[in-house]
């Protein structure tokens, strides 16, 4: 599977970088 | 010491690669647009940014991202307990740790880091403002620098 169509799949998510960190916080801080 | 063509990014940037385009994707497309340049991890760090990608989308996406990026960076082993991306610096000998993390772009821990690894904490605009492609193809590779060598969608 190539980049583009992870991209591709992965726009379908209207994910914003606040998420990410609260979800890698969680996952370290629990 | 340490690779200056090296790059470890931590599970936040990874996964915000993915999901969020912005800096953290055109970090990322620095070091896939490069075949000379070598993005180190671990598989305690992929195990986060697998663990995110699946919080924030599906367990599908997540799953196929972690065989893309198995294939695509160097894994390096340390010890469960040790901040992954530091650790993964540290044993790869990478030269630039890219995160959002505020903590490790603190003062203090980039002492610390520096005592334990010649790497420099930065974040990923830091890392696209900074990366002169040019002096790091002379230093790493010799000669003038030829361009992008590699498909960063492929």
């Amino acid at each position: 599977m190539s980049w583009a169509d992870l991209f591709a799949r992965a726009g379908a998510y209207d994910v914003t970088e606040s998420e990410v960190l609260a979800a890698l916080e969680a996952r370290r801080n629990g | 010491m340490g690779d200056v063509a090296a790059v470890v990014a931590d599970a936040d940037v990874l996964a915000a690669d993915l999901l969020v385009e912005g800096p953290a994707r055109d970090a990322l497309d620095i070091v896939r647009a490069h075949s000379w340049m070598t993005l180190l991890a671990s598989e305690l760090l992929l195990d986060d940014a697998t663990a995110v990608i699946q919080a924030v989308s599906d367990a599908g996406l997540a799953a196929d991202w972690r065989e893309k990026i198995t294939e695509f960076a160097t894994i390096v082993d340390h010890a469960a307990g040790d901040h992954p991306a530091i650790a993964a610096a540290y044993h790869g000998g990478a030269r630039h740790i890219l995160t959002f993390d505020e903590q490790l772009h603190g003062a203090a821990a980039a002492v610390t880091i520096r005592d334990q690894v010649e790497t420099s904490v930065k974040h990923p605009a830091g890392f696209v403002r900074l990366f002169d492609a040019e002096s790091l193809y002379t230093e790493v590779v010799g000669g003038d620098y030829p361009g992008p060598d590699r498909d960063p969608r492929a």
